[in-house]
Formats: structure tokens, sequence, C-alpha cells
């Protein structure tokens, strides 16, 4: 790398190739030294992928939802829950989650729920209501985005 | 326990009394539990609770009678969800479900003057029970194709699409509050916003051949709530599982007063089925027992276990039905005993018996039964009865649920 390169003038002494490669690989060894103690010391500039493009979404009005869904009293397979937003549908048969990108304030979210136990949905976003509890049956609700 | 005809009789003036006093309540709570969502262990028949109990049962055997014994059954995964709610999550609730087909039983035997009179244990294991109503893939198959449930479905998802076009949010608020009360609460229709009614009467009237259910709700002269009408969709559904099968299988044993040795181990199965179409009012199930009673022989000095006998005990169970609520108020089971001896016989002991039984049920209150067993011999002529209190405890259990 040019911007790291050490250029000496050693006029009129002459070293020989030997003396001249211990003189590179000394001069070499203390730059990459000092080179190595700058840079731990210096906070590295990452950017998370994810983190960026919730802020830029954040920016636009729009975030990530996610649904924890936990059926109770009944078995996996036994149950099933479709969560509907914007024509995006994604379902569960058993305990889990379920996430939403791009979701907007204002926006509805719509639960459909089928169980032969109890069912609750959490949303971890700021909505109305933040919780759902279905007793066993055929249950439908819709969450409001504030 | 042969107890004389006068003290039968007494006992059946009593439960008479307490049947009428019971059918006169289960009428009238009856009527204001219409809209509850009915859980599957209250619509369960006491017989079948006798089979295999769902919680707690803590029943008072041989009331009148000189082998009086408190019993105390439970159910393993109950008491283990009462420390640690958590295994009701689903994926405990089948990791689990060994447990949660064993029942056990501890009980306390005394004599006619209540003193010890020795112990009892067994254990009890469904090896089938396709009534469990939180298990049954036959019942999830037909609620989710259910044609009610599929119209609430597509309506829902038309009501949700109209919402995302109301640009004023106070509307849209409004609207989702309107949504909720429509699809989840009993409020009726016609109490519902008119904008939301009218929404809802434009979304059906488009597309009148697909809502029929919904449409013909709404057409009728009643007020109709969408979330009433599903709960009597789901308790319909339950009543077509309520006949099906159960078949159990368990050991049970009784120890002397004095040591631990056996002096009784019985192995024993039941399978009880019902027989009629499940409808509100009445069924009837078949119910079939048999076991193998090895016994002390008191001939001899020593404790063993060398008397045999089996019995096998088949009978109808006449179920009487709350038409309001679809639970069980009384019961009357008929049924015959053939009794068999194995082993070597006691002077003027037949090897070959037979008697014929009734057994009525009657549910007290709440989760609370009477029932009143009696056997005639035809040989003898003599006539034994039996006067039980059991009481099952579905209620804590339930109350225990995560989110109640």
């Amino acid at each position: 790398m040019t911007k790291n390169k050490v250029v000496l003038d050693l006029e009129k002494i002459n070293l020989t190739d030997r003396q001249l490669h211990s003189l590179n690989k000394s001069i070499h060894k203390v730059v990459a030294a000092r080179l190595k103690t700058i840079t731990a010391a210096r906070p590295k500039k990452t950017y998370r992928k994810a983190a960026y493009t919730e802020l830029r979404m954040a920016a636009a009005g729009s975030m990530t939802a996610q649904l924890s869904v936990t059926f109770t009293n009944t078995i996996p397979g036994d149950s099933s829950l479709t969560a509907i937003y914007n024509g995006e549908s994604q379902t569960l048969t058993q305990s889990g989650t379920l996430t939403f990108h791009n979701v907007k304030h204002g926006d509805t979210i719509l639960v459909q729920d089928y169980s032969l136990g109890d069912t609750a949905v959490n949303i971890d976003i700021s909505a109305d209501p933040t919780q759902m509890n279905f007793t066993p049956g055929h249950h439908v609700d819709q969450f409001l985005i504030s | 326990m042969h107890i004389a005809k006068a003290g039968i009789l007494k006992t059946l003036t009593i439960t008479t009394a307490l049947f009428w006093a019971m059918k006169s309540w289960g009428q009238t709570t009856g009527t204001s539990q219409l809209n509850t969502l009915l859980t599957a262990d209250s619509l369960v028949s006491g017989n079948a609770k006798d089979v295999l109990t769902s919680f707690f049962r803590l029943s008072l055997d041989h009331l009148i009678g000189d082998d009086k014994q408190l019993n105390f059954a439970s159910n393993p995964f109950a008491i283990m969800l009462k420390s640690d709610p958590s295994l009701a999550m689903d994926r405990n609730y089948y990791k689990y479900r060994v447990l949660r087909k064993i029942n056990f039983v501890f009980g306390l035997k005394l004599d006619s003057a209540y003193r010890f009179n020795g112990f009892s244990s067994g254990i009890t294991y469904a090896l089938i029970n396709k009534r469990d109503s939180s298990t049954s893939a036959l019942l999830f198959d037909s609620l989710r194709n259910n044609e009610l449930a599929k119209e609430v479905d597509s309506l829902s998802i038309e009501l949700n699409n109209y919402t995302n076009t109301i640009q004023d949010i106070n509307e849209k608020k409004r609207f989702h509050k309107m949504m909720h009360a429509f699809f989840e609460t009993d409020i009726p229709f016609n109490k519902l916003d008119t904008t939301f009614r009218l929404a809802v009467k434009k979304i059906i009237n488009a597309h009148s051949g697909y809502y029929k259910q919904i449409a013909e709700m709404s057409t009728g002269l009643s007020p109709y709530s969408i979330r009433e009408q599903e709960n009597k969709m789901y308790n319909r559904l339950k009543e077509g599982i309520k006949n099906d099968l159960l078949w159990t299988a368990g050991i049970s044993d009784t120890a002397y007063t004095s040591q631990f040795f056996f002096s009784n181990i019985v192995f024993n199965t039941e399978l009880v089925k019902g027989i009629s179409k499940p409808g509100p009012g009445s069924n009837i199930e078949f119910d079939v027992r048999s076991y193998l009673n090895l016994r002390d022989d008191t001939l001899t000095k020593r404790r063993d276990l060398q008397r045999a006998f089996f019995c096998i005990d088949p009978g109808f169970n006449y179920v009487l039905r709350n038409r309001n609520n679809d639970q069980s108020i009384l019961e009357c089971k008929l049924s015959g005993s053939y009794y068999h001896h194995l082993g070597s016989l006691y002077k003027n002991e037949l090897r070959d018996s037979l008697t014929l039984n009734a057994t009525l049920r009657i549910r007290v209150i709440g989760d609370v039964w009477i029932p009143l067993e009696i056997k005639y011999d035809p040989a003898s002529g003599a006539v034994y009865g039996y006067l039980d209190v059991r009481a099952n405890f579905y209620a804590l259990g339930h109350l225990l649920k995560p989110g109640k």
C-alpha cells in the first residue's frame, strides 16, 4: 500500500544486500507494531445492515412487527394461526413468532385463529391491542398499529 | 355390602330428592350459561369421569357399610402443571402425553366405626382416549373445514381491507373497535355502529352466494352475534367426539393394616363408547369393565394371593343432559356381572355367579356426583347397595391455566 511506504535516502552509505534487508525488516516491524496500536484504539466504522435498514425504515414511518404466538392446552398441529398484513399471509401451526417488515402506522394486521387449546398473541410494537387471548375454537381479530 | 331393604329405600329417597333439587338447579342455571363456551370436561359423563379423571377426584365410597373407603385420584400432569404453568404450552403438552394419560389413586380404608382398615393404591392408563377435545385430530379437522368459520375468515379479510382504505385515523380506530365487537364479543349485530353495519351488509350482498350462513343470520328476525354463533358451532362439533372410544387399563392393590403386604391385587380394563346419535337431551353409552382379582386365601394362616376370580361387567349407561348447556345431570347404568372363580372354592361357594346391577348417578353441584349402586343376586335373592360421593375438581385445574 503506497501510503504506508517509507522511503529512506541513504546518500553515500553503501549497504550490502543483507544489511539492506535487515534494515527494511526492522522498519517494517516498528511500523507494523505502531499501526496495530492505532487500529486497535480507533473504533471500527462498521454498519450493521439490519440496523441501518431499520433506521431507514423508521425515517420513512415503517417498522418491523413481530407477533409471538403461544398455544396452550393442546398439541402442535392442532392449532393454526394466520396473520395477514398488506396482502402477505403467514401461518403457524405451533407456538412461535411471525415477522412482518415495512409495517406502517395506522395499518392493521388481521389475525385468524383455529385451535383446540388456548391462544395468546403478543405484538412487540405499539398497537391496539398489544395482546390477544383466544379460547378454544375459531377467532378473528385485528391489531391496529399506533 | 349387604344392607337392609329399608336402608336402600332410605338412600333412594335421599337421592331422588337430590335429583329433583339438582334437576331444577340445572334448568335455571343452564339458561344463564347459554352463551358461554363449555369445556369438554364439563360435558363428559360422570361414568366416563369415574373411568378417567382429568384433574383431581375425591371420593368417599361405600358410605353405608363396614368397608368405607376415602379415595383420592389425580393425574400427574395436572399436579406438575400446578407448579409449572409453562407445561401447558403445546410442545410440552405433547412431550408429557404419557403422563396426561395416567391416573393414580390412593385410598384409605375404614371400617364401620371409621377406624383405619388398610391402604389402597392404583394406577390407570388410557390406552385410547378419543374423547379428549384438546388433542382430537377429528375435531380439529372439523373446525378447520367448518363453513361458518370459512365465511367469517373471508368476511374478516374484506373488512380488514376496508379498514385500510379509511384515511381518517379516528374513523379507522372506530371501525377497528367495531371489528373487534363484531367478531369477538356477544354484542348483537343490530347494536353495532351504522357505518360498520352498512359496510358488512354491502360485502354480504356483493357475495350473497358465498356468505350463506351469515346472510341467513342477518336476515333472521332475532339479533345475532358472530361470537355466539361460533361458540355454538364449536360446542356442536365437540358433541361429535363425546361418543368416541375411551379404553383404560390399570392395576390396583390393597394393603393390610398391620404390615405393607398386599391383601388384594386387581388387574382391570374398562371400555366406554357412546352408541346413540350425539345430540342435546340424552345419550347412551356402552360400558364394559373386566378385572382379575387376586386375593388372600383366608383359610390358610399365611398371607398369600392364592384366591383368584375373574369378572366381566357389561352394561349401558343412559345419560340425561341439560338441553341448554349439554351437561350431564343424571345417569342410570344397567349392567350384569359374571364372576368366575379360577382356583379352589370355599365350602358352598359357586364357581360361576351372576348379578344384575343398577347405578344411579346424580350431579349434585358443580362436579360433585353421588352414585348409588344396587346389585341383585338372582341365585340367592340378596340385594346389595353402595352409596358413594365423588367430587371432580377440574375447575381448579382450569383456573391454573395460563391466561386465566
